[in-house]
Order: structure tokens, then C-alpha cells, then sequence
């Protein structure tokens, strides 16, 4: 994911970094690799990716 | 009981046009016009030829049939079908006939007589394998046929090319000067096309003998002979393979479509009565004449079916995959049929009687009642009901005895979140009207569950109406919405039930006050089924001194303004079209009486008021009233309910200041509109952050974006601190997705 990875964690004051994150709808499951704290597991997804990648996929789950 | 099947068959969107209906041998008109239109003679002859078998033949004798049916006569001239007919077969005349190889089937049959009924059943079976034994008693064929040359009708070019054809036919041999008077066992059947004064003697249990054309019927002409050729071709040979004879059934009066010719300009036809032969120029233009009477009648009302589109029957069948669906099949009609605002007007101009619209709805409670019908695509409105009828905005303001109520009014949920003062101010008219009887109930007529085809919650929000209704014994309810007076006549019969301007119309009086100014009145979708509301608007209206312009539609066929049915959720771009569309339908500023419409059109930017803004607000700076974002809809729904209460019942019930204040930028507030989010949700997801330090900060801008789960959803917002308690609002995005953390 070609997303901004310089995020910092609140909670652990550390930069988040790429990890694998497995997302769930209707039954269906995708692994993705996201921002996340190295320590505390926070994920951080950006506007773009959720209006964007997501939301397509939402929708062709909702017409199968 | 929804059946896609039976629906299917009944619409008539393939159904014959009246030429074809009114043709005896059912020659697909519509077809071969469309063909000649663009060029494509020899495909147009082949078009006719299946019908005509001798295409030569009928082209010159047929009486034109159908030219009573063809609806340009009640504009110009009928469309001179036999005129194009001969030209497609002198254009014929120029091509090598082809022959395609025939599989054989090695099965004999045996004709009796070559007049036009035998040479066109001999025609037909040979092209499909059978071996043909056609016995003429004179020596050429043709019988009757030659009368017609004789006369100078038929040219003999044409007979002869016919007779060419079963001469020159690998599976048909012709024996001339033989005449056969009875039957002989060695075919598998003996069809008898002897004519009217032909002599055959059957034998007594001849099941494979059959009396065809005029030797059966002697009333038939040339055409219904071939017409018995093609009709008899079937049985013939399902008796071959079977060994069983069908009867020779009646032909069913297919339903028809005649278009509206109202507005049809007259275009006469160029060709004189007299010519027999005609040119590629003036068949085209004859060509073009030709209207293609095809029912288009809910397409043409229905902007979701031009959107997407397809003719009925294609949706029809896609709605069934979509209700049947199995791990191949996909929902392909989904979108569609959650796309339909429920306008009503297709189910008003379809000829053979299909409610779409109850389709439509009926799809939806299937789905729903699968499970198959993704909540993303209601879920914000049925959250919104439950809003409009939960602790927070419901109310019942009633009498000191609530036995006694008389009327309660009864706005709907969208009234007062458009604006309290509506609400206040009709029910302060009523009020004043009978003090002591006059309740008022705010709550959801339960819409939103009703088009989310969620019977159950349907069902709630219904029973909470009819408590209310036993408990002030059985008042009349009065209500400003269109469409709570549809839902309430569909599933309140019981409760007597009239819309607020009727009510208002007879108690009115006339105005002293001086001329309004011209606006048009925009009729709700809703409000085609009660005539009755739509002219006490008017009434109501002119009393208060304005000049009505009416709009092109009429108010029977009532559109949608780009809310109803849900489409707010499930297709933006078919909405703002509507949208459009509507504001645009006239130029005078606009009086609706549906809050929606209102709304609707006024975030389009057209000048447009409500009729309670006519009636209590006469300010001109109300038609141009923003509408409310999502979030004040229901903070207005609130400030109503304290106000109600301190009014009517002395409570000092305040809104609960929210925990933090937001700032939104009118930017930001557009697109949370768009993507359905509230100001509550971005509250939450701080509040849940900032107790957790649960967030994320982005040190190139100094904003903090965080996410909390709240139902189906995930919010996420971007915002930084202003000041204690207060933030500002940068973005703000959802998804149903969930994330595994």
C-alpha cells in the first residue's frame, strides 16, 4: 500500500509501519497490508483508500 | 405473491404490433421495416419470406390486411406494407438464390394437389428432409394461382420462380398429370390439398391422412391457405415423429400496443394508390413512415428504467436472478430495484396491468427476508425512523383528556427537521381552530422500513401509530405529507385519515392582502393518488393570492423529486438527474407540499417554498431557505420537542449540551451529507479517542485521525484541538468493513 507511513502512534509515540491486517464483510476476508503501530497494533487507513479501494469492494460483495 | 414468470409473460414489450396481429400469416412487420431502414433488403425478404413461403406470390396478391391496424392511419395513410413487399422481391430477383444443405430425413409424404396449399406445405417439409411426392392432376402447377394471372393480378415471373423452386428441389419430385383419389400406405402421411372441388376418398380411420386448405375449409383465400401451411406444418410433423395428431388450434388474439398518436405529426406517403413497383428512395421513405409500435409506455415515464437501460421484460428477469440467486447467478438487479424512488407512475401506464412499482417493493421485502439485501443501501433512513420515533424527537402533545382528541396532527418526521417553526405554526393554526381537541403526535409514518422491505420493522413503527390512535380514542389524523397519506391508506385503513389541506381548504378564508406574484405548484409523487389534495392546494394557494402557473406534466402523473423510495441512499447520480429534471421543469419559483421536494429542489438551488411558508411565513427570503444538513435535521427534531414540551405541557426539558463542540466548514458539511455522517458519530469517535489516547497524528499537518466502531459502521475522522472542549472538524469517512485489531 502506497500510503503515508510516517503516521505516529499516540498511545506508543512510535512511526507506524506496514503489517499485515485482515479485513472482514459479508463473510468474505482480505488480508491488507496497513499502517500500524509496531507496538500497540493501532491501525491508521486513509480517506483515499476507504472512498476509494474499499468502498469498491463493498459494493460488488453487496451484488453477489 | 411475487412471480417474475408470470410477469414476464404479460408484459408486451415483444408483443406483435397490430399490422402483425391483424397479418393472417403474421408477417413480423416491425422486423422487416426495421431492415429496409437500414439497407439490409435481401435480410428484410428473408424477414418476410418466413412467413410468406412464396414471397413472390403474396407480395403481389395479399389485400393488405393490415392496413386498418396500422396506427398512421389516424394521421396520414396506413404504411403500404405489399408496395415494399414487391420491391424487396424485385430487389430479390437480382441475387443467385443460395441452398443450404438439409439433413435428410428419409421420410416420405405425400401431396395431393399443387395448387397454393400444396406447393406451400411440399415447400416447407422439404425444406426440412422430408422426401415430397406432389401429384397434380393437370399438367403444371399452381390450380387456382393461374386465375389470378390469367387476370393480370399475380405476373406469371412470380408463379413461375415459385413452381421453379419445388421443380428444382432436391426432396420434392413432381408428378404432373396424376391424379390420386385415394390413399396410399406407403407414405407416412397423405396431406389432401385437393381445393374446394377437389375429389379424395379417406378411408375411414386415416390418421395420417390431412385435409389441408381449401379441400378442408373451402371459405379460405390464398393467404389463410399458406397461413394453414404454416400453422399445419407443426402438427404434420409432430405427428411424424410422435405419432400423435394435435388439433389445429385456435389462434389466440395476441395483446396488442397501439401507441398514443396525439402528437404524431401527419407524414403522407409519397407513393400514388396506383404504382406497382417502387424504388429503393421512395421504400425507404415508406420505411421511415413506419413507427415500430413497440410499448415503451413505463420507460418512457421512468427515469431509473432509461438509466439503466433495459426493457421491462429484461428486468423482470434480472429482478428473478436477483431474488433466486445461487453462487453463479448474481444480484445483477439489486442496485435497479433499490434504484426505484416508488413515483407510481409506471404501474399507471402499463396497458397489461403490471404494478412495477409493487415490484419493486415486493423484490425488496424478499431480499430483505433473505438476508440478501445489503443494509448500506437503507440502513441510514431506517436509523433515522427509529430516531423520529425514540425519546429524543417523539412527542405526543394531547388534551387534558386524551379520550377527548378530535384531530391530531400528525407532520411526519421530515417537517419539523426541515424547520420547527412548521410544525409550531400548524399546530398552533389547529389549535386555534378546537383548542381542546387537537393533539399532536411526532413520529415516522414508517416509510423508510416499508421501502427497506423490512417487514417487521414495518410493523413497529405501524403498532406505535395505532396505540397512539386507540389510546386518544380513535381521533381523525391530519397530515401534511403526501406520502404519509399513501402509507397510512395502504396500511391504516382503519384510521380515518385526510391531508391537512383539504382540511385547511374548506376553513380558509380569503386573504385581504394584495397579489403574491406567479409560482408553480410542484405535486409530490405521492400526491397523484388523492386529486382531491392536489386541487385544495390550489385552492389554498389562489385564496392566499397567487397566480398559478401550471407545469407541462399534469398532476396525475406526478414525478419524483429525487428523494423518494430511498434513492437518496442507493444513486446519487439518478437522484441529482431528478433533481434536475424537476427544478427544471418550469421557470416561476416553486410551491411544493412535500418537505422533501422542498428541500430537494432548493439544494439545487430553484427558488421554492412549502405551502406552510405560503400560509405562516410570508417572507420572499423563504424561497431561497438552504436546506438543512442531516445533522441539524435532527437537532432541529430536538429543539422541537423541548419546545412542544414547554409550550404545551410547562416541562423545561433542554437539550443535553453535547460533551464537545465541533467546528465544520460548509465544505466539510457538504461532503459529510454525501457520505452520511453526523456530527453525533464524529463525537463519539473524539470523545472514545481522547478518553483512550487512542489515535494517530500525522506531524506534517499537526492533525490527530482516529476511528471507533459504532453499529455496522467504522468511523474515522481528522481533527486537531482548538480550544478545551472544542474541535475542528478537517474530515471525516466510514466503512462498513470490519477491521480485525
Amino acid at each position: 500500500m502506497d500510503e503515508e507511513v510516517n503516521m505516529i502512534c499516540c498511545a506508543c509515540n512510535v512511526e507506524l509501519e506496514p503489517r499485515k491486517t485482515t479485513l472482514n464483510y459479508m463473510g468474505h476476508g482480505f488480508s491488507v497490508t496497513l499502517p500500524r503501530c509496531p507496538l500497540c497494533g493501532q491501525v491508521y487507513i486513509s480517506e483515499k483508500l476507504v472512498n476509494g479501494r474499499m468502498q469498491e469492494v463493498e459494493r460488488q460483495l453487496e451484488e453477489k | 405473491m411475487l412471480d417474475p414468470h408470470k410477469l414476464a409473460h404479460d408484459c408486451i414489450v415483444d408483443a406483435p404490433a397490430p399490422c402483425s396481429a391483424a397479418c393472417p400469416i403474421g408477417v413480423d412487420v416491425r422486423d422487416v421495416m426495421e431492415r429496409i431502414r437500414i439497407g439490409s433488403y435481401s435480410a428484410a425478404y428473408k424477414a418476410f419470406s418466413k412467413s410468406a413461403v412464396f414471397p413472390g406470390i403474396v407480395a403481389h396478391i395479399c389485400p393488405q390486411y393490415c392496413a386498418d391496424s396500422c396506427p398512421r392511419g389516424e394521421a396520414d395513410e396506413a404504411v403500404l406494407l405489399p408496395e415494399l413487399e414487391r420491391f424487396l422481391w424485385r430487389e430479390s430477383l437480382k441475387e443467385t438464390k443460395k441452398q443450404f444443405f438439409i439433413p435428410d430425413k428419409k421420410k416420405r409424404i405425400l401431396v395431393v394437389g399443387a395448387g397454393i396449399t400444396g406447393m406451400a406445405i411440399a415447400s416447407k417439409l422439404a425444406q426440412r428432409g422430408y422426401h415430397i411426392t406432389l401429384a397434380e392432376k393437370t399438367g403444371r402447377p399452381g390450380g387456382a394461382l393461374w386465375g389470378l394471372v390469367d387476370g393480370g393480378k399475380l405476373p406469371p415471373e412470380a408463379l413461375e420462380e415459385a413452381v421453379e423452386t419445388l421443380e428444382d428441389h432436391k426432396y420434392i419430385d413432381v408428378r404432373l398429370n396424376t391424379e390420386i383419389q385415394d390413399a396410399d400406405g406407403g407414405y407416412s402421411a397423405t396431406l389432401v390439398c385437393v381445393g374446394p372441388d377437389g375429389v379424395f376418398k379417406a378411408p375411414d380411420n386415416g390418421l395420417d391422412i390431412f385435409y389441408m386448405g381449401g379441400a378442408r375449409d373451402p371459405g379460405l383465400d390464398f393467404i389463410a391457405c399458406i397461413r394453414e401451411a404454416n400453422e399445419m406444418f407443426h402438427i404434420i410433423e409432430n405427428f411424424i415423429k410422435v405419432g400423435r395428431r394435435q388439433p389445429l388450434e385456435t389462434r389466440m388474439q395476441p395483446v396488442m400496443f397501439r401507441p398514443d398518436m396525439t402528437n404524431v405529426q401527419p407524414c403522407h406517403t409519397a407513393i400514388s394508390g396506383d404504382t406497382l413497383y417502387i424504388d429503393a428512395g421512395e421504400a425507404q421513405a415508406e420505411a421511415e413512415r413506419c413507427m415500430g409500435c413497440t410499448c415503451s409506455n413505463c420507460v418512457d415515464s421512468c427515469e431509473m428504467l432509461k438509466y439503466f437501460k433495459k426493457n421491462p421484460k429484461k428486468t423482470i428477469m434480472d429482478l428473478s436472478d436477483t431474488i433466486n440467486k445461487t453462487p453463479i447467478v448474481q444480484k445483477t438487479a439489486l442496485r435497479q430495484v433499490m434504484s426505484c424512488t416508488q413515483c407510481g407512475r409506471c404501474s399507471e401506464v402499463c396497458p397489461a396491468g403490471i404494478d412495477f412499482k409493487s415490484v419493486c417493493l415486493e423484490s425488496r421485502e424478499v431480499l430483505h427476508g433473505l438476508g440478501h439485501l445489503p443494509d448500506s443501501l437503507y440502513e441510514y433512513w431506517t436509523r433515522d425512523m427509529e430516531f423520529s420515533n425514540a425519546g429524543e424527537a417523539s412527542v405526543l402533545i394531547a388534551p387534558e383528556n386524551p379520550a377527548d382528541t378530535r384531530y391530531v396532527l400528525f407532520p411526519g418526521c421530515q417537517i419539523g427537521a426541515s424547520d420547527p417553526e412548521y410544525v409550531s405554526a400548524a399546530y398552533g393554526w389547529l389549535r386555534e381552530a378546537d383548542p381542546d381537541k387537537s393533539a399532536l403526535l411526532l413520529g415516522c409514518c414508517g416509510a423508510p422500513a416499508y421501502w427497506a422491505g423490512d417487514r417487521e420493522l414495518h410493523g413497529g413503527a405501524l403498532a406505535l401509530i395505532r396505540d397512539t390512535w386507540e389510546e386518544l380514542n380513535r381521533p381523525a389524523f391530519i397530515m401534511p405529507c403526501p406520502t404519509c397519506v399513501e402509507m397510512f391508506s395502504l396500511h391504516l385503513p382503519e384510521v380515518s385519515a385526510t391531508s391537512l389541506w383539504e382540511f385547511m381548504a374548506e376553513r380558509l378564508e380569503k386573504t385581504p392582502a394584495g397579489p403574491r406574484g406567479a409560482v408553480s405548484v410542484f405535486d409530490p409523487c405521492s400526491s397523484k393518488y388523492s386529486p382531491a389534495m392536489q386541487e385544495a392546494v390550489r385552492a389554498i394557494l389562489t385564496k392566499l393570492g397567487y397566480e398559478l402557473i401550471e407545469l407541462p406534466r399534469s398532476p396525475e402523473q406526478s414525478e419524483c423529486c429525487g428523494h423518494g423510495g430511498l434513492i437518496y441512499t442507493t444513486n446519487r447520480e439518478l437522484r441529482e438527474k431528478l433533481r434536475r429534471d424537476g427544478a427544471g421543469a418550469g421557470d416561476n419559483p416553486y410551491v411544493t407540499y412535500c418537505v422533501n421536494c422542498r428541500d430537494s429542489f432548493a439544494g439545487d438551488g430553484k427558488e421554492v417554498i412549502h405551502i406552510l411558508d405560503a400560509l405562516f411565513f410570508e417572507d420572499a427570503g423563504r424561497f431561497r431557505r438552504t436546506p438543512p444538513s442531516l445533522t441539524l435535521r435532527r437537532d432541529n427534531r430536538r429543539r422541537l420537542k423541548s419546545r412542544l414540551l414547554k409550550e404545551y405541557r410547562g416541562m423545561d426539558v433542554s437539550t443535553p449540551k453535547p460533551d464537545i463542540t465541533l467546528e465544520v466548514s460548509p465544505q466539510l458539511r457538504k461532503t459529510m451529507d454525501e457520505r452520511l455522517i453526523l456530527d453525533d458519530n464524529a463525537v463519539r469517535v473524539i470523545l472514545s479517542a481522547e478518553n483512550g489516547g487512542r489515535m494517530v497524528l500525522d506531524p506534517a499537518t499537526g492533525y490527530y485521525t482516529a476511528h471507533a466502531v459504532e453499529g455496522r459502521l467504522t468511523f474515522w475522522v481528522v481533527y486537531e484541538p482548538v480550544v478545551e472542549g472544542a474541535y475542528r472538524l478537517h474530515d471525516a469517512y466510514a466503512h462498513r468493513m470490519v477491521i480485525e485489531e
